[in-house]
């Protein structure tokens, strides 16, 4: 059986719901930005495989430059929220997402 | 030549803004007198050029500054026809009265720099003063009833603002408000005349032919109007008969009843006492109550066309006349005297328009305007010496205050109609046009009211001639009573500031009635007329018999009673003390009002607190509660933690999913099935 | 040219053995060695269909740069290593459950309308020398501004971390006299350990004298 574009939706697939069960699981703040992450691959294999086996010669490999800007947009987010978790890591002296409870009402 | 009239309005007016331009309230005052005098130099040249035009010139002269275009074409024939004119209209009416409101003006001005010297709002008594007359001058120039409306609320306000000048004293906040709210009934009457008269006749005024240089015709013009009432009596106005013109003219009557303080609506006028001396002066001789006088001989034409209306005008001025010469003779407060003898002098302008006596009518708001402002310049300085309003505090003036007894004199002498001065002349041209019982347009009243009001004149010229000699013989003869701090020897005449206006007018309260005399009668008659309305004035002896000697005899009276008291008429004097006190009460009107404002409005009105404390309240605490409760509900949602937003989230993207899915394969009726 | 079956199948099930590992290792340091393992089998997956130039990046990035950021935040917050810092929340099974039938209705919408997303051609040309040149020439015409609006992002991004982690001059002098007031609360416990430690031992002198260890002298 030839590998097409299916197999690589369902690894995508799969990835995304993992990084989404990350997300929604861990109390630890780094583990649920890990899990975004895992999320982000998941999307990007999704385009990849449309460039690879949905071919359009008037806009090749549209889904590759994507990918790539999606690249960037994790890594300018990584960055930022690093940022943002050593700021509540300072102010809490925890990175424990379940004791911001300042939205609490 | 009538390039300049404008200025007449608007000095006034320019003077008010600038009086709070000057570091002193003293230059203040001056540029407002120096406003008024350039209104006064002005007026009385247009007088000048007028009265030496008057057979050959066009009658009426209006000097139109822009025409204001009705904003969109809102249904035809009624918003697209609004086409006021603001501008100034120069005719014989309103040339002869410019000037007496402008020099009266100023004489009150100029008597008020004395009167008024120290007071907190100095600079803003004369500011409003000159408002006051910029607003006067306005209505009384005005060319439509547009423009005179305006004006008419301006002098509304501007009395309101004086008769409440020491707004600090309850009394004169209270007699301001009730001034400015009684007046406002007849301020309706004259905004439904207005409204309704455009209604019925914008239409045909606009199908009219304009005249050149002005296309579209101004559906409030004076005279276009007093065309459009001739025509639709005679039925050639569409739309238009003769319960049109009577509704009309009664709307009108309210309106100049209420601001001329007339039976029923006179409340006002004798509590507005509680304001300066100088003001009662102004807004009794030329300015507040002449604007009714003046609106009803404005719409001249209107009531002619409604000849019945013109009886109730007659009526009601009689008894007007009646009732304040009855409570003037009662009362004991020099204003209040006075002022009721302004409600008297009024009513009988009313009867003397109700019986076709146009002329008289103007002739005799022109003489009332000197010698009503000679008495309360007067007595203001009365008032000021003695430290009191009570007649029976006053006495023994005419040796301390010879300057002003004089004029005092002058002043009594000619309200009383004291033959040669300038209330007989005027008082006696309205007895001959009652007895003459003719309209300019041919029609009379009934025989029954023309004996009616006769009876009332004769009355009103007995007891007119008795009260301002009472007031006279109380404060200028006599000794002064005893009182408590007062000391009598610092009774003397005040300062030329406010003895200059008294000589002025009293030489005019003399003079002034010689307009009256054979030959300039007609002439002024004929000079105040509208055009095409019959000049029926003429001397007769029968007036002057009846009024004159009716006058002389009260004068008498007075001397007898309270000059010499003599025993007999004392007693019968003390006999009529209850009716006395009745009527110094003015037949407890005022009593009456309260008594009516009361049941009809006060207490209904209460119930309304009630609605609005046990429904409204009611349904507004239920709203917040149940919202309160609601949100005690909501907020567990927000539990402040993060993932179970996250969860939240995902759920809902996974839900618009599903149904976005949905409805693009078509699973959703009428969403996105055609694909 | 095809994808080789084994190839594809040995990769992906490493890529979600490693993100499986990612989201369920207590051990946080574990987990992002996992995530870097898992980012490594992604970029080996587009090497395996022949996006040659993302699966450089990908290990570039991903399993390179971004790693490091992460490692470097575990490292910077006391407490995120710890054993009872790593757990699960307690709705972990329904988040279980909805991230299960999140996956069922995805795949389920991929296998439905397979033909649909498929082209039959793939140009020879790409297979030969790689999607480079091609990829560049996307970016730099059609994608020319998104492609500069990043950049800016980025410059945006790096400024932003950078003003969020700085401690401002307030934050500091508190944490001055935060760090005066311990480190002068550490001298006190120190003396007094110190003069304890004295006093024991003077005492233990005494002890020995009363246990009659004095006689000798």
């Amino acid at each position: 059986m030839t590998i097409g574009i299916t197999h690589l939706l369902v690894v995508s697939a799969a990835l995304f719901t993992i990084g989404i069960f990350g997300l929604l699981s861990r109390r630890n703040s780094i583990a649920m930005l890990m899990s975004v992450e895992l999320m982000f691959n998941g999307v990007n294999i999704a385009l990849v495989a449309f460039a690879r086996f949905g071919y359009n010669a008037v806009h090749p490999l549209t889904g590759m430059a994507f990918a790539l800007f999606v690249i960037t947009v994790a890594a300018a987010e990584v960055a930022v929220a690093v940022a943002l978790l050593l700021l509540a890591y300072r102010r809490h002296d925890t990175v424990q997402a379940d004791e911001f409870n300042e939205l609490k009402g | 030549m009538y390039n300049l009239t404008w200025a007449i309005v608007l000095a006034p007016l320019g003077a008010a803004m600038m009086a709070y331009l000057p570091e002193t309230p003293r230059r203040a005052a001056y540029i407002t007198i120096l406003g008024t005098a350039a209104s006064l130099v002005l007026s009385i040249i247009v007088l000048v050029y007028r009265l030496g035009h008057i057979d050959n010139n066009p009658y009426q002269a209006l000097i139109t500054f822009w025409t204001i275009q009705p904003v969109g074409q809102v249904g035809p024939g009624f918003v697209a026809d609004f086409h006021p004119q603001v501008g100034i209209l120069v005719d014989g009416l309103s040339a002869a009265i410019m000037p007496v409101v402008a020099l009266v003006s100023l004489l009150v001005q100029v008597y008020s720099l004395g009167y008024m010297r120290g007071d907190a709002g100095y600079r803003r008594f004369f500011a409003t003063i000159s408002l006051f007359t910029f607003a006067m001058l306005g209505l009384v120039a005005s060319p439509n009833f547009f423009i005179f409306y305006f004006m008419w609320e301006g002098v509304g306000v501007c009395s309101y603002l004086l008769i409440g000048h020491w707004w600090q004293k309850p009394e004169a906040a209270a007699a301001a408000k009730k001034a400015f709210l009684v007046t406002r009934i007849g301020d309706l009457g004259l905004l439904l005349a207005i409204i309704f008269g455009f209604s019925k006749f914008a239409a045909h005024v606009a199908s009219l032919p304009g005249t050149p240089g002005q296309e579209v015709n101004d559906p409030f013009n004076f005279y276009l109007l007093a065309d459009e009432w001739h025509k639709a009596h005679a039925g050639l106005v569409p739309g238009v008969g003769t319960r049109t013109l009577v509704i009309l003219a009664v709307l009108v009557l309210i309106g100049a009843i209420g601001k001329s303080a007339q039976l029923p609506l006179s409340t006002w006028l004798p509590d507005a006492m509680e304001g300066p001396t100088p003001i009662s002066a102004l807004i009794h001789a030329a300015t507040m109550v002449a604007a009714g006088v003046y609106l009803l001989a404005r719409t001249y034409p209107l009531f002619l066309e409604a000849p019945h209306v013109l009886t109730a005008v007659a009526i009601i001025g009689a008894a007007t006349a009646v009732y304040g010469a009855v409570v003037a003779l009662a009362h004991t407060d020099i204003k209040r005297i006075i002022a009721y003898s302004t409600i008297s002098h009024l009513g009988l302008m009313f009867t003397a328009l109700g019986v076709g006596a146009y002329s008289a009518a103007v002739f005799h708001l022109f003489t009332h305007a000197w010698f009503k402002a000679l008495l309360f310049l007067a007595a203001g300085s009365v008032i000021k010496a003695y430290g009191t309003q009570d007649i029976r505090e006053m006495g023994g003036a005419w040796r301390r205050m010879r300057t002003t007894s004089w004029a005092m004199l002058f002043g009594v002498c000619s309200a009383a109609g004291v033959i040669f001065f300038a209330g007989f002349w005027s008082k006696d041209s309205i007895v001959n046009g009652i007895l003459r019982n003719e309209f300019p347009n041919g029609g009379h009243v009934s025989g029954a009211v023309k004996g009616l009001l006769i009876v009332a004149v004769s009355v009103v010229s007995l007891l007119g001639a008795m009260y301002p000699f009472r007031m006279f013989f109380k404060v200028f003869g006599g000794e002064p009573a005893r009182r408590r701090g007062f000391r009598p020897e610092r009774v003397r005449d005040s300062g030329p500031s406010m003895l200059i206006p008294s000589v002025i007018l009293a030489a005019l309260s003399l003079i002034a009635g010689f307009v009256g005399i054979e030959g300039a009668r007609y002439t002024f008659a004929k000079f105040v007329h509208a055009a095409g309305q019959n000049v029926n004035e003429g001397f007769a002896f029968g007036g002057v018999l009846l009024g004159g000697s009716l006058a002389l005899l009260g004068v008498g009276i007075a001397y007898l009673v309270y000059g010499r008291h003599v025993p007999v008429l004392e007693a019968v004097r003390e006999r009529m003390a209850a009716l006395g006190r009745v009527a110094a009460e003015g037949f407890y009107l005022d009593a009456a009002y309260a008594w009516a404002v009361d049941r009809l409005v006060v207490r209904p009105a209460a119930l309304f607190p009630r609605i609005d404390t046990e429904v409204t309240d009611a349904v507004a605490d239920g709203a917040v509660q149940s919202a309160g409760a609601a949100a005690l509900t909501v907020r567990r949602l927000q539990s402040g933690r993060l993932q179970l937003y996250t969860l939240r989230a995902v759920v809902g993207v996974g839900l618009l999913a599903v149904g976005v899915t949905l409805a693009a394969t078509g699973h959703f009726p009428g969403v996105g099935g055609s694909r | 040219m095809t994808v080789n079956p084994v190839a594809f199948y040995v990769i992906s099930a490493a890529v979600v053995g490693a993100a499986i590992a990612v989201v369920t290792v207590p051990n946080i340091v574990h987990a992002a060695f996992a995530l870097i393992a898992c980012f490594f089998m992604v970029g080996a997956l587009y090497f395996a269909i022949g996006a040659d130039f993302l699966a450089a990046t990908q290990i570039l990035i991903y399993a390179g740069a971004i790693p490091v950021l992460i490692i470097f935040a575990i490292m910077l917050t006391r407490g995120s290593m710890s054993r009872e810092g790593n757990g699960f929340v307690a709705l972990w099974p329904v988040a279980a459950l909805i991230s299960m039938a999140l996956a069922a209705g995805i795949i389920t919408v991929f296998a439905a309308d397979r033909g649909a997303w498929r082209s039959a051609v793939y140009p020879q040309n790409l297979l030969d020398n790689g999607t480079t040149e091609t990829l560049g020439r996307v970016l730099l015409n059609t994608y020319a501004l998104p492609f500069e609006v990043a950049s800016v992002l980025l410059l945006v991004a790096l400024v932003g971390a950078v003003v969020l982690a700085r401690r401002d001059e307030r934050e500091v002098a508190m944490e001055r006299t935060e760090g005066e007031r311990r480190a002068r609360q550490e001298r006190v416990r120190r003396r007094r350990e110190a003069r304890a430690q004295a006093r024991a031992q003077r005492g233990g002198v005494m002890a020995a004298v009363d246990d009659g260890t004095g006689d000798a002298t």
